[in-house]
């Protein structure tokens, strides 16, 4: 399986609003691949960034340092960030780790995400 | 990805809860992203699995060969990094090894109450034995009980030849070469486990499986009642059959090659 059928990156934009959606699986393998459009102009001027975690099946601790790094990177840019709960094994990961109590974590029908 | 989709099969075949079969999943990553990232530098190298599945519980242990994790990397410091952090608090005991020649185990057990023995299952499979090394690049897989092996070969093949960019048409002959290595080798195992090795090349694969009974890995590629022969010598590209080291045991090895 091709990195790109791994992991599925929807991006979509609302009223200074970058919403990543993200499906499959965030690994060692593909975690350069979500690096990569966090990068991308247009998520770097957006006002707000929000990845959508709740089709993603599987995060590791490679897939997580970008979901950190990014927040980071959004917090030096003023950027207001925040993440939905995700699977239960990307619950767990984040709350073991401790990266969850540093997110904002919004429902998965938030308003920001419709 | 092909490490979780193996303890998928073996989730799958014991009826693990969910749960468990998360945490193992996540620690086991780890433990190999470990090797992907520091055991052999920008050079590749064997990647060694070994599953051990037991009432209630479920070990496994990740081992290569290569010289370059740093002890930080298995020593409980702050340098540990994530990885080790979350097999520690994962896994329910854990163990870090740098092996005397070269390389690193990383040894798990995972509690997990609801695991059932795999059939057919009798306390005397549980002995494990040892594994030989394999050759750059590739995967080895060693399972016990030994049917827990085909609970995950078919899966493993698949996932592995698609990576390989072999056609649909002949990811199906792999499975069925699979199902008849399910049907006619559990018969040929010497011991309680099985050791799987798969070496992947682009449309090109080479599957090994050891120890085998002496004589027995011969007798399955002939054309013979019970051998898997006529399939064997229609599906693969290539038999071999080859002893291990000084005992009589055998390994049989078929490359299936994808022509276009």
């Amino acid at each position: 399986m091709a990195v790109q059928d791994q992991l599925l990156i929807d991006v979509r934009h609302d009223k200074g609003t970058a919403v990543l959606s993200l499906r499959g699986e965030l690994d060692l393998a593909s975690a350069p691949l979500l690096q990569s459009e966090i990068e991308s102009g247009e998520i770097v001027s957006a006002s707000m960034l929000v990845l959508d975690l709740e089709e993603l099946t599987f995060i590791d601790s490679t897939g997580l340092r970008v979901v950190l790094t990014a927040f980071e990177h959004a917090q030096q840019r003023g950027q207001e960030f925040a993440v939905t709960q995700g699977s239960p094994q990307v619950q767990r990961l984040l709350s073991i780790t401790g990266v969850g109590e540093h997110l904002r974590i919004i429902a998965p029908g938030d308003e920001l995400l419709v | 990805m092909l490490v979780r989709q193996m303890l998928a099969g073996v989730a799958e075949a014991v009826e693990l809860d969910a749960n468990d079969l998360n945490d193992i999943s996540t620690a086991v990553t780890e433990a190999c992203n470990n090797v992907v990232l520091h055991a052999y530098g920008d050079a590749e190298g064997p990647l060694e699995v070994e599953v051990y599945a037991c009432p209630g519980i479920v070990e496994v242990m990740v081992r290569d060969h290569g010289g370059g994790i740093p002890a930080a990397v298995g020593a409980a410091t702050e340098k540990a990094g994530i990885g080790m952090s979350v097999i520690r608090t994962l896994a329910e005991r854990s163990d870090f090894r740098v092996l005397k020649d070269s390389g690193t185990e990383v040894w798990m057990a995972f509690g997990a109450p609801q695991a059932r023995a795999p059939e057919p299952f009798s306390d005397d499979e549980l002995e494990a034995g040892p594994v030989d090394s394999e050759p750059g690049g590739a995967v080895k897989i060693t399972i016990a009980p030994a049917p827990l092996a085909w609970a995950i070969l078919p899966r493993l093949l698949s996932a592995l030849a698609a990576r390989a960019h072999f056609r649909t048409d002949r990811i199906a002959d792999i499975q069925l070469v699979a199902d008849a290595l399910k049907a006619q080798v559990p018969a040929s195992i010497r011991g309680s486990h099985l050791s799987i090795g798969i070496s992947v090349e682009p449309r090109d694969l080479e599957l090994r499986i050891a120890p085998l009974l002496a004589g027995h890995a011969k007798d399955l590629i002939v054309d013979s009642a019970g051998g898997l022969g006529p399939l064997i010598g229609t599906l693969t590209t290539s038999q071999r059959v080859a002893t291990l080291g000084s005992s009589d045991d055998e390994m049989l090895a078929l490359r299936l090659h994808d022509r276009r």
